[in-house]
C-alpha cells in the first residue's frame, strides 16, 4: 500500500485509507484502529525546530485550523483541541486559543476523518458543516504545509462555499519557489494566493519567525528566481560555448593545413597543356570538406553564445564576487579564442578567394576547370559563413562587454604594503564592464528590495518625521556578496529620509580602517551606497574588484588619464590602475551611518 | 511580484487590529516539517490545477 501512496491522487489515496480501515476495525472489535493510531500520529514529537516553527505559527492567530490529527501544536504550547465530535465544538472560537482539528484528534479514534465512509458521515453532520462553512466564509487562511494543492475532498468544498459567499476574502498558500510558476499559472482558487517561503522546507522556520515579528523578509516572488541556480546556467553555458568554439579552432587549424597543400601545388603554369588539372582535384575537394566541418561547429557555439548572453542578463546580478570571477574569466579566454579565430578565417577567406580567382582565370581558358572552381567556390561561401558565425559570437560576447573584462588572473599580482604587518598582501584590481558586473545588469529591472519605501512619524504638534528603510546587502572587504540578490538584505535600518533620497540605495557594513583618515569612515560603520556606475573625480565609490569583493576608496582621474583609487587612511598606499582600465565603479557613497548606542543615564536632580 | 508577499506582510501585522483575522491553516507538511520529516499521513493532494 505504501507503494500507491507515493504520488497519490485523491482516489488512491481514499481507497488505501478504505483499506487501512476496513483491516483494522476487523481486529480486536476495532480497538484495533485506536491503537494503531496512537503508535502512529500519536507518537511524532517534535523537534527542537519543530517547535520554534510551531511557536511562530501560535503568534499568527488564537486559532489553529488542521486536518492533521496529531497533538504536536497542543504538546508545545498547551493550546486545547476541539474536533467535530466534541459536544461543544462550535463554541470553542469563543474560547481562544485553540486547535481545530477538522478531521478529528488522535486521542479520539471515532472523530477521524479518514475512510470515504467517514467523509461521507462528515458531510452529513449538518451542524458541522454548517460551522465550517462560517469558519471557512469568515476567516482569511494562511495555509502552511499543504503542498501545492487542497485537494482534500473536505476542503475544497469548503473552500468552493467560502468563494460563493465571500469572493473577496483572499487567502495564503505558502509554498517552495520551485511550487511558484505551476500555482501562477493554474491557481487552485481565485482567492488563494501563494507565497513562496524560500526555496526549500528549511526556509519555512526563518520566514515565519520573520514574518510574525514584523521583520524584513526578502524571500523572491519571482518563478524565474527558482528556475535553475544562475552558477549552473551562466557558468555551464559559457562552459559549453567554451568547448564549441575550441573544437571549431581545432578544425579550422587543420583547414588551414589543407589550404597550405593546395596552394603548395603552386599556381596553374602558363602552359596549361603541361599540367593536369585531374591531379588537384581531390586536393580541393579534401579543402572544401576541411571548411565545412568546422562551419557547423561554429554554428553550435554560436547557438551556445546567444543562450549565454540571455541567461547572462537574467542571472549575471546574482552571481557572486567570487562566481563572477570565475564567469569573467571564462569569458576572457572565449574572446581570446574568438578574436584569433576571427583572424585566422579572415586569412583562410583571402588564401581560398585569391586561388579561387586564379582558377576562374585558367577555366575561361580551359572547361577543365570549370570544377576546380566550383570547389573553392563552396570552399569559400563555407569559409564566409564561419567567419559571419564567428563575428555573430564575437557581437554577442561585447554584449557581455567581453572586449572590457579584466585579464586573467596573472601568476603573482600586484603587491602593495599593509600597515602593521610586516609582510605585503596582495591586490588585484581590474576592470569589470558595469552591466556585467554582479547586481549592476542596468538593462534589467532592479529588484523592488532595492527601492526603500518610506515611513513617516507624527510625534505630535504637526511635526511629521520621514523615514527610508534601507536594506544592508553585505560588507566592505568581505568577499563574497551579491548585490542583486534580495535573498542576501541582511536586515534594513531605517534613516533619516532627507540624508538617503534617491534610488535604488543599500548600506554595505565597512571592514578594515582604509578610510579611517579625513574621510573619518571606521571600521563598523556602514556607508550608504546610491548605486551606479557614473563617478566625477574625487567621489567615494565601491568598487568591484574580482578578488576580494567590493573595496571603498576615493577615485581620480589624473592628467596622463590614469586612475587611482585613493584610500584616506595614509598608512594605506593608493592603488593605480593601468593605463587605459576602467574601474568597475559600483555606486557612490552617499552617506555613512555610525550608530552610537549609549546606556541611558539618571540625570540629576536640579539644584 | 513581492506584491503577494507585502500583502501578507500587512495582513500578519493587522492581526491585532480590527481588521480581519488571519488564521493559519497548517497541513500534513508542517507536522512532517515540525517533527524532522517523521512518516505522518500523506493527506491528499491532488496536482494543482483549475479550481473544480
Amino acid at each position: 500500500m505504501k507503494e500507491q501512496l507515493d504520488n497519490a491522487d485523491t482516489i488512491t489515496f481514499l481507497a488505501v485509507a478504505d483499506e487501512i480501515t476496513r483491516r483494522l476495525s476487523a481486529v480486536r472489535q476495532g480497538r484495533e484502529f485506536g491503537s494503531w493510531l496512537r503508535r502512529t500520529v500519536g507518537g511524532l514529537r517534535p523537534s527542537k525546530e519543530g517547535r520554534q516553527v510551531i511557536k511562530a505559527v501560535c503568534e499568527l492567530g488564537n486559532f489553529i485550523v488542521t486536518t492533521n490529527y496529531d497533538k504536536l501544536i497542543e504538546e508545545t504550547t498547551g493550546w486545547k483541541s476541539c474536533t467535530w465530535s466534541d459536544q461543544h465544538y462550535a463554541a470553542a472560537l469563543a474560547r481562544p486559543p485553540a486547535v481545530v482539528h477538522l478531521h478529528g484528534v488522535v486521542d479520539n479514534p471515532n472523530s477521524i476523518i479518514l475512510s470515504s465512509a467517514h467523509y461521507e458521515r462528515l458531510s452529513i453532520n449538518e451542524p458541522t458543516q454548517i460551522f465550517h462553512r462560517t469558519l471557512f466564509a469568515s476567516r482569511r487562511f494562511v495555509f502552511i504545509g499543504c503542498g501545492d494543492g487542497l485537494g482534500d475532498p473536505d476542503i475544497s468544498t469548503l473552500m468552493e462555499f467560502a468563494y460563493r459567499d465571500e469572493p473577496e476574502t483572499e487567502h495564503y498558500l505558502l509554498v517552495t519557489g520551485k511550487q511558484l510558476r505551476r500555482l501562477n499559472e493554474h491557481p487552485i482558487s481565485p482567492q488563494v494566493t501563494p507565497v513562496a517561503y524560500g526555496s526549500d522546507f528549511s526556509e519555512l522556520t526563518p520566514f515565519l519567525v520573520k514574518l510574525v515579528n514584523n521583520r524584513p523578509i526578502a524571500v523572491s516572488q519571482d518563478p524565474d528566481y527558482y528556475d535553475r541556480k544562475p552558477l549552473v546556467a551562466v557558468l555551464g553555458l559559457a562552459r559549453q560555448a567554451w568547448d564549441q568554439l575550441q573544437a571549431a579552432g581545432e578544425a579550422f587549424r587543420r583547414a588551414e593545413r589543407a589550404m597550405d597543400q593546395v596552394d603548395n601545388l603552386g599556381t596553374v603554369p602558363d602552359g596549361m597543356a603541361r599540367w593536369d588539372y585531374r591531379d588537384r582535384e581531390a586536393v580541393h575537394e579534401q579543402l572544401a570538406a576541411a571548411i565545412r566541418g568546422p562551419t557547423l561547429r561554429l554554428d553550435s557555439a554560436l547557438v551556445q553564445v546567444v543562450g549565454l548572453v540571455q541567461e547572462t542578463e537574467r542571472h549575471a546580478g546574482r552571481l557572486t564576487a567570487r562566481q563572477f570571477a570565475r564567469f569573467a574569466t571564462d569569458l576572457r579566454m572565449m574572446t581570446d579564442e574568438v578574436d584569433g579565430l576571427e583572424s585566422a578565417l579572415w586569412q583562410l577567406r583571402g588564401r581560398v578567394m585569391r586561388r579561387r580567382d586564379d582558377l576562374e582565370v585558367r577555366a575561361g581558358l580551359s572547361d577543365g576547370y570549370r570544377i576546380h572552381v566550383d570547389t573553392l567556390a563552396h570552399a569559400f561561401e563555407s569559409v564566409e559563413v564561419a567567419h559571419d558565425t564567428v563575428h555573430s559570437i564575437k557581437e554577442g560576447l561585447d554584449e557581455l562587454r567581453a572586449d572590457r573584462l579584466p585579464e586573467p588572473p596573472p601568476a603573482g599580482g600586484r603587491e602593495m604594503s599593509q600597515p602593521g604587518q610586516a609582510g605585503t598582501r596582495r591586490a588585484d584590481l581590474r576592470a569589470v564592464p558595469d552591466a556585467a558586473s554582479p547586481g549592476f545588469a542596468e538593462a534589467t529591472e532592479p529588484d523592488p528590495d532595492f527601492f526603500p519605501h518610506e515611513v513617516t512619524a507624527e510625534p505630535g504638534d504637526g511635526v511629521r518625521l520621514r523615514f527610508r528603510s534601507v536594506p544592508v546587502v553585505g560588507s566592505i572587504q568581505a568577499g563574497d556578496f551579491t548585490l542583486a540578490d534580495p535573498g542576501n538584505i541582511e536586515e534594513y535600518q531605517t534613516l533619516p529620509a532627507q540624508h538617503v533620497h534617491g534610488e535604488p540605495i543599500f548600506l554595505l557594513l565597512v571592514r578594515g580602517n582604509s578610510m579611517a583618515g579625513e574621510d573619518g569612515v571606521l571600521e563598523d560603520d556602514y556607508v550608504v551606497v546610491r548605486r551606479q556606475s557614473a563617478w566625477g573625480n574625487g567621489d567615494m565609490v565601491v568598487v568591484f574588484d574580482p578578488g576580494e569583493g567590493a573595496v571603498l576608496k576615493r577615485i581620480w582621474r589624473r592628467d596622463d588619464e590614469s586612475i587611482v583609487l585613493q584610500p584616506s587612511n595614509p598608512d594605506y598606499p593608493p592603488l593605480e590602475l593601468q593605463p587605459g582600465t576602467e574601474p568597475a565603479v559600483l555606486g557612490k557613497v552617499i552617506g555613512v551611518v555610525r550608530w552610537q548606542i549609549r546606556e541611558g543615564r539618571r540625570p540629576r536632580p536640579p539644584g | 511580484m513581492m506584491e503577494a508577499l507585502v500583502r501578507l506582510r500587512e495582513a500578519v501585522a493587522n492581526r491585532n487590529d480590527e481588521g480581519p483575522t488571519l488564521t493559519p491553516f497548517v497541513g500534513a507538511g508542517f507536522s512532517s516539517a515540525a517533527t524532522s520529516g517523521a512518516s505522518v499521513f500523506a493527506r491528499p493532494c491532488r496536482p494543482a490545477g483549475p479550481s473544480a
